[in-house]
């Protein structure tokens, strides 16, 4: 018994990194996913776009997103520490995290999937298995009919 | 922190409070007020009884008085108690027409008082006092306690506390206290056992929610008896204009509570006031508003229902439905909304069982819309979800801070809105409805609209739940049972009406208006045109009469004789019996037409039967009546002659005319049915109006009900009131009996002593049998006589004197002498007291005389016998004297006195007997003497100083004079003087002596020089500046004989300051730990800077005069007198510390001591010196291997940073390199395009080399704890997921089953892979690649190989490989980095394995991996 509602399908990319930028951007046109990609480049810019705070309230202009690729190193706030803001607030507990990082470190790994990371995606070392990966995304995350989703 | 706990017992309550004070801790800080009811006109007896049961201070309490700790507060009668600000406040007891609710009363400002920390006890007691201030109590986070009722004597009241779910702990009285303590002190952990104590409890009971309106707040208030009062309708009224809601039709009993509530808290005393209040304040409107509204709720309340609901009930709605629309559910009254989210949860478990897609829709309705806000929210605290099974929890609820949360999932199917029952129009369509525990509140007139509402808003077939003991009432047509017990009812198919205007009792003001003006009288004017008017009536007007709806007959108009009868049997005017026959019929016809149709009926032409007349009869409906009445007019018709009946065509027109007038009877017949079936109807009708009205009456006996079960709680708690009182009562009495028997013990003691009571002018008033005995006069020939004559009284001074002074004082006291009757003289010890009257006149004189005769003659004796003592004493020669048990002169023989030179023995030292003897003698002195004062004769030769003359040798006896006791009284000293005798036997001793101490200093040398050697030894290599210095002191203390030693030193600490610690010896109070030394013995220490040792002889005479005569080093320990301090110095002439030793008597040591000392105090100083450097060294050790683990850390930091930081920038290379290919390839030229694939390749290699720098340096970090490994299974897996390796020219072999070993797993894995990769790699490209894994085993490990055909390493480079980016073949040759072979050695290593390797140049290589066993 599912019920469809409207839901507002934007993507949010936390990077602070203009090349990653640039490869995610292409990645993301070449996998054919078409969808409003907004960008946050520091960690702390990313925890205003989600609660809405400094020029971040109109949601018109800047949309609540269905899914958000979140480096881990990034200037000022880490990535963990915009997941572990994410996931104590209540009202964005819900929200799909994809952690998207250079770092297959253990201990990221670990903590990260603690906190509630939704997956963990290790960036590939070249633009066209970042086309792959973001293939992938798109059949797991967007495209997926078995997916149930909050 | 003061703790205040609220007690409240009734019944029984004394016992239980006894046992509870008993076991009351006395220095708990815990303030205990008891509020117990009392008999108001009674002094009470609490106070006096319970202070016998506790050494806690018992008190009543006075307005104004602090709680104090650890103190008892007991309530008096006949008042109310509150607190604020920790003080007790007394007022007036209001005068309660119900039982007394004093316990909750102070319980309620105690929880707002005291909040969390207030503490409310329920012990014994009838009633139910004291349940609302548990529930303030445990709402503002307080502690609850009550009596186990089985241990209770009066158990309801804390059974009904129990039953509020509020109580933390059910305990035994005497167990209470324990808990609470135990509670204060550990507030967080105790809580929690009390919340779970708690939810148990109530789950083992069953309960479901609570009581609605458990609180008979009936403080007084006098409320009227029934709606139709005034200020309760302009309430209603109030309450409608504000917030809409009309609650006329609301259970009045309920409303009454209610408001009785609210004025209690608003403290006006009747509902006129009120009626003020609530127009000058709206909130209070408001807040009666909330009160009236019950918004009691519980999750899953009736679990039964929600089973049936899920079994029976939904898979019936499901089955039925055509999956195109939502199962719709309305809760009607959802409260805080637990009921919605109940039936959401029970519908999606549903759900999940039978796979049905069918989603819900449920709408939750409430007329308060405050609390829809909360159910909106779904919050809710873990007390409100106790009935919510953890599995429900887990699945439905998302925690949210210390409460939880409906999920979201469930929050979206319920929508709440807010929704009155009675006035607002109903949702549609519904497959379910849920109505529990509303209709309860409402009248019966109103549960009547609802029903039908319920039935119009279902869907065919749907299903009505109502709460346990609601029903569907009269409406069976529309509902039929489906479950009794869980109240599940179906609809019925009928047919289905909504009426929107609801009724109200409020807008008929004019409905009232008219009863008002009812009993006005209708036929009261008699003027003289009704007159005529009657008249005229009389006489032109056909015959009719006046009838109402049911026939009976109101008034008869004209002649009506010829139509109506009087009929057999009981008296009646009912039209139908009276009417003649023939009429009947046809008047129950027409009076239903008219009835019907509203309008006159007429027919003509009837017989009347045995008149042989015909009569027209009109029915005629009279309107703008209340009730409704009928007008029947008899019209009389002259009959035709019957017609002349000719033969001829007789049969054919008879038989038409027969025809016709039986077609005419027939139609007749047939609309007498109707009117027949139509009066059955309504006789239906009219047995469901008086169904209805028993139901109402029914409810009514309930009301009733309930107010005499209030009454019976009153008698309840008047009668434990009584109950109360009657151990008082019986307390008083015991008291009573016991004083009474002590009065008779008084009497008897009194009779043995001779009483008597005399006139003011001497004659004898009263003559006890003791005076009897005394004097030998009897009672008769006493009374009356002249006491002093009769006794022959001779006063040792004149008997005015006396007489003055008894009549001043009231009393007199003195010795006189009296004769008994046989004449013997009587000693007697008189005393005599004024007796005065209510006047203040002398009325008697009491005299109680003892005989005191014995005393005298014993005295007169004494004195004679000690007057023989001392004669015989002073004609000794020696030196005889008489101590006190002190020790101090008290008597010394004339002889004594020339003999030791003194004139007034007190003057001579201070008069303390051992202050005579010199020296040590003064010790045996002093011996001797305690000896005697223990009851022991003594005797000693002692030195005793004359006082003017030179000492002399004295031999001394001492012995105690034994008292009448048995106990030495005190001392008699005899000393007689042997100087002569002692000089000679002193020479002859001291050559003896002497040689005697040579030998002994000898031997003792030897064993000092041994105890020497052995400390020496032992502090050697002591490092521990603690235990060598307790050695040092130890040894000094022995070899020198002290009683006291200390080694004071100092310990460097870490931050540069020196902390001054002591060892000492024992000295006699057993071993003492080193401490840290106290400020003030600076000053003994001080002598110790200098570099050579001091000693001190006598401290008492030299030095320190602020220490007194001797010195305490530290608390507790010996007094020193005298002294040795040597300094601990060390090689660079610090001072270290000093060594003490000390003695409790003067002049104990000497130089050898000194010397002994000083060799100790060097041998610790060289020992400090070696355990100071020792630990300067370890220090400088810690301190390197800190910064070398702070680099680690760093160079670890560093590389995880690097490796990271490098792959960003590598990333984007091959990035955009691919890019340019991708997106500008075709405008490249090969060359171009080539140095691009290059980049790429380049920029793959370093990310690999990164990777490989990564591992290697985790590899590197800390170590492992290895495991018990499967190989096999772990090689196996590596083969099978490593890509390379199922190539299809790769061949590679297991042999055998690889061995357990102990490794760490994924270390393993990283060493094998890395191997094989190896061996896969480094093959010339015309060789397939072949590898060979298999085991052997050594002593105590595995050694594990991989053999592969490769191009092999020579022996030369056979080490350097192992190394980081070390690699043999030529660059480009082969693919590596070079460290993959570094981190398999680095990995085993922290394995505590090896790697190694045989093999030859372009032989293939063997690397072999060595684990231990397990």
């Amino acid at each position: 018994m599912t019920i469809i509602r409207p839901r507002p399908r934007t993507l949010l990319l936390v990077e602070d990194n203009e090349d990653d930028l640039f490869f995610m951007r292409r990645a993301i046109a070449a996998a054919g996913v078409d969808l409003p990609l907004h960008v946050a480049e520091t960690g702390q810019v990313a925890i205003d776009y989600l609660s809405g705070v400094n020029g971040y309230a109109d949601r018109d202009k800047h949309p609540m997103p269905f899914l958000v690729f979140l480096d881990l190193k990034l200037p000022q706030k880490s990535g963990l520490e915009v997941l572990a803001y994410v996931r104590s607030r209540p009202e964005l507990r819900a929200l799909l995290v994809l952690i998207l990082t250079s770092s297959r470190e253990e201990s990221d790994v670990q903590k990260a999937y603690t906190l509630g990371a939704n997956s963990f995606l290790v960036k590939p070392p070249n633009g066209s298995q970042l086309n792959e990966l973001m293939k992938l995304v798109r059949a797991y995350w967007l495209d997926n009919p078995q997916l149930a989703l909050p | 922190m003061l703790r205040v706990v609220g007690v409240g017992a009734s019944a029984g309550g004394l016992e239980a409070f006894t046992e509870f004070l008993r076991a009351a801790p006395t220095d708990s800080n815990v303030a205990y007020i008891l509020v117990q009811h009392l008999d108001p006109t009674h002094r009470s007896l609490l106070v006096e009884l319970l202070a016998k049961s506790t050494s806690l201070p018992v008190r009543e309490v006075t307005d104004q008085m602090p709680a104090t700790p650890n103190e008892v507060h007991v309530i008096p009668p006949n008042c109310d108690l509150t607190i604020m600000d920790g003080v007790l406040h007394l007022s007036p007891r209001e005068k309660s027409s119900g039982g007394s609710r004093t316990i909750d009363h102070f319980l309620r400002t105690l929880a707002a008082d005291q909040g969390d920390k207030a503490v409310a006890v329920i012990l014994s007691g009838a009633g139910s006092d004291g349940s609302e201030g548990i529930k303030a109590v445990k709402a503002a986070g307080g502690l609850t306690l009550a009596q186990f009722e089985n241990d209770a004597r009066y158990d309801s009241m804390p059974r009904s506390a129990i039953a509020t779910g509020c109580v933390d702990f059910v305990l035994p009285a005497e167990k209470m206290p324990a808990e609470i303590v135990r509670t204060l002190r550990r507030p967080s952990g105790a809580k929690k056992r009390a919340a779970t104590n708690a939810r148990k409890r109530t789950g083992a009971l069953g309960k479901e929610g609570s009581r609605p309106f458990g609180d008979d707040g009936t403080d007084g208030v006098d409320l009227p008896p029934g709606p139709a009062d005034q200020n309760l309708r302009k309430i209603f009224f109030l309450l409608r204009g504000r917030t809409g809601v009309d609650f006329s039709l609301y259970r009045i009993n309920t409303i009454r509570r209610r408001l009785e509530r609210r004025l209690g808290l608003a403290k006006v005393s009747d509902l006129s006031e009120y009626l003020q209040l609530l127009r000058r304040h709206p909130a209070e409107i408001d807040a009666l508003y909330q009160d009236l509204l019950i918004n009691v709720s519980s999750f899953f309340r009736n679990p039964g229902v929600f089973e049936a609901l899920k079994k029976r009930v939904f898979p019936k709605i499901v089955e039925q439905h055509d999956g195109s629309d939502a199962v719709r559910i309305w809760i009607a009254g959802c409260a805080m909304g637990q009921e919605a989210y109940s039936m959401a949860i029970a519908y999606s478990e549903f759900a999940s069982q039978s796979g049905t897609e069918v989603p819900l829709q449920i709408f939750a309705t409430d007329v308060n819309s405050n609390t829809l806000e909360w159910a909106r929210a779904g919050r809710y605290t873990p007390a409100q979800l106790e009935n919510v099974s953890p599995a429900r929890l887990a699945r439905h609820f998302t925690r949210d801070g210390e409460n939880y949360r409906v999920q979201k999932v469930l929050r979206d199917r319920v929508v709440f809105a807010p929704q009155n029952l009675l006035s607002h129009p109903p949702f549609t369509r519904l497959d379910l409805i849920s109505c529990r525990n509303v209709l309860i509140y409402v009248e019966s007139a109103l549960q009547q609209k609802i029903i039908p509402t319920f039935h119009y808003a279902l869907r065919p077939a749907g299903y009505l739940v109502l709460g346990s003991s609601e029903s569907v009432g009269q409406f069976t047509n529309l509902f039929e049972s489906r479950e009794k017990s869980n109240k599940i009812f179906l609809k019925k198919p009928a047919a289905s009406w909504l009426r929107l205007a609801r009724p109200s009792a409020l807008p008929v003001r004019t409905a009232l208006d008219l009863a008002g003006k009812e009993p006005e009288t209708e036929f009261n004017a008699h003027d003289a045109q009704k007159e005529a008017d009657r008249l005229t009536l009389a006489k032109y007007v056909p015959a009719s009469v006046l009838v109402d709806e049911t026939g009976n007959i109101l008034q008869f108009r004209g002649d009506t004789r010829a139509y109506l009868d009087l009929p057999k049997g009981r008296a009646t005017f009912q039209l139908m019996k009276m009417a003649r026959s023939g009429l009947d019929l046809p008047l129950t016809r027409l009076i239903q037409q008219a009835k019907r149709r509203n309008r006159a009926v007429r027919e003509r032409g009837l017989i009347v039967e045995g008149r042989g007349n015909a009569v027209d009869l009109e029915v005629v409906p009279l309107r703008n009546l209340k009730r409704r009445c009928f007008l029947v007019f008899f019209y009389k018709v002259d009959l035709p002659p019957p017609p002349a009946e000719g033969r001829k065509g007789r049969s054919t027109r008879h038989s038409a005319d027969r025809v016709a007038e039986l077609r005419a009877e027939y139609a007749r017949a047939r609309e007498h049915l109707a009117t027949l079936q139509e009066a059955h109807d309504t006789s239906v009708e009219e047995l469901q109006s008086s169904n209805e009205e028993v139901q109402s009456s029914n409810e009514e006996l309930q009301s009733l009900n309930e107010e005499l079960e209030t009454s019976n709680e009153e008698l309840e708690s008047s009668n434990e009131e009584l109950t109360t009182l009657n151990e008082e009562l019986g307390t008083r009495n015991n008291e009573l009996r016991e004083s009474e028997r002590r009065l008779r013990e008084q009497h008897q003691l009194l009779e043995l002593a001779p009483v008597l009571v005399r006139s003011p002018k001497d004659r004898i008033l009263y003559w006890n049998r003791g005076a009897e005995k005394l004097y030998g006069f009897t009672k008769d020939e006493a009374l009356g006589q002249i006491c002093h004559i009769l006794l022959g009284t001779h006063f040792s001074e004149p008997l005015e004197a006396i007489l003055a002074r008894l009549w001043r004082d009231g009393k007199w006291e003195g010795e006189v002498q009296q004769r008994r009757k046989d004449g013997t003289a009587l000693a007697i010890a008189a005393q005599w007291v004024v007796h005065y009257d209510d006047q203040g006149k002398a009325r008697a004189v009491l005299e109680a005389n003892a005989d005191i005769s014995g005393r005298k003659r014993a005295e007169d004796a004494l004195r004679a016998s000690e007057s023989f003592n001392r004669s015989i004493l002073d004609s000794s020669p020696d030196c005889v004297c008489v101590l006190d048990l002190e020790g101090r002169l008290q008597f010394m023989t004339p002889e004594a006195l020339r003999l030791m030179e003194i004139e007034d023995f007190r003057s001579v030292a201070g008069g303390f007997w051992p202050n005579f003897w010199e020296g040590e003698h003064r010790a045996a002195a002093e011996t001797a003497y305690r000896a005697a004062l223990q009851g022991r004769p003594a005797r000693f030769q002692a030195l005793g100083r004359r006082v003017r003359g030179t000492a002399r040798w004295w031999d001394v006896a001492i012995r105690p004079v034994v008292g009448a006791q048995g106990r030495p009284e005190r001392m008699l000293a005899v000393a007689r003087d042997i100087s002569d005798a002692k000089q000679a036997e002193l020479s002859a001793a001291d050559a003896l002596q002497e040689r005697g101490r040579l030998y002994e200093e000898a031997m003792a040398a030897r064993a000092e020089v041994e105890v020497l050697n052995q400390v020496g030894q032992s502090i050697a290599a002591e490092l521990s500046a603690d235990r060598l210095t307790a050695t040092v002191a130890r040894a000094a203390t022995r070899l020198s004989r002290a009683e006291f030693g200390a080694f004071f030193y100092n310990v460097p600490v870490a931050d540069g300051r020196v902390l001054s610690r002591v060892s000492m010896a024992s000295d006699g109070n057993g071993p003492v730990p080193p401490v840290a030394l106290p400020d003030e013995i600076e000053a003994v220490t001080r002598p110790a800077h200098s570099s050579s040792p001091a000693r001190f002889d006598d401290l008492g005479s030299e030095l320190l005069s602020d220490y007194g005569s001797h010195l305490r080093l530290l608390a507790n320990h010996l007094a020193v007198r005298s002294c040795l301090v040597a300094p601990v110095i060390s090689r660079s002439g610090d001072v270290l510390g000093a060594l003490f030793i000390g003695h409790g008597k003067p002049g104990m040591f000497t130089e050898r001591d000194e010397r002994m000392v000083a060799g100790l105090a060097a041998q610790a100083s060289v020992a400090m010196d070696n355990a100071h450097v020792f630990d300067q060294l370890e220090r400088k050790v810690e301190e390197r291997t800190e910064r070398l683990r702070e680099t680690i850390a760093e160079l670890q930091a560093f590389s995880y940073t690097i490796s990271h930081d490098l792959r960003a920038p590598l990333r984007a290379m091959q990035s955009y390199a691919q890019a340019l290919k991708e997106d500008h390839g075709a405008e490249l030229t090969d060359g171009a395009r080539r140095y691009l694939t290059r980049i790429e390749v380049a920029g793959l290699r370093l990310d690999r080399l990164i990777q490989d720098v990564l591992t290697y340096s985790r590899v590197s970090q800390g170590s492992v704890a290895p495991k018990e490994v499967d190989l096999d299974r772990l090689v196996r897996e590596i083969v099978d997921q490593y890509p390379n390796l199922r190539a299809a020219e790769a061949a590679v072999t297991i042999e055998g089953h690889l061995p357990n070993v102990l490794a760490d797993e994924a270390s393993a894995t990283q060493c094998f892979s890395n191997l094989l990769g190896n061996a896969l790699k480094f093959v010339p490209k015309d060789r397939a690649p072949r590898v060979r894994i298999f085991a052997q085993a050594r002593e105590k490990s595995w050694k594990v190989w991989i053999e592969d055909n490769g191009i092999g390493i020579s022996p030369d480079d056979q080490e350097r490989i192992f190394k980081m980016f070390e690699r043999v073949a030529a660059d480009g040759e082969y693919d590596g980095t070079g460290i993959g072979l570094a981190i398999v050695r680095k990995a085993m290593e922290r394995m505590g394995g090896t790697v190694g390797l045989e093999s030859d140049l372009g032989q293939g290589s063997r690397f072999w991996l060595e684990f231990s066993a397990p």
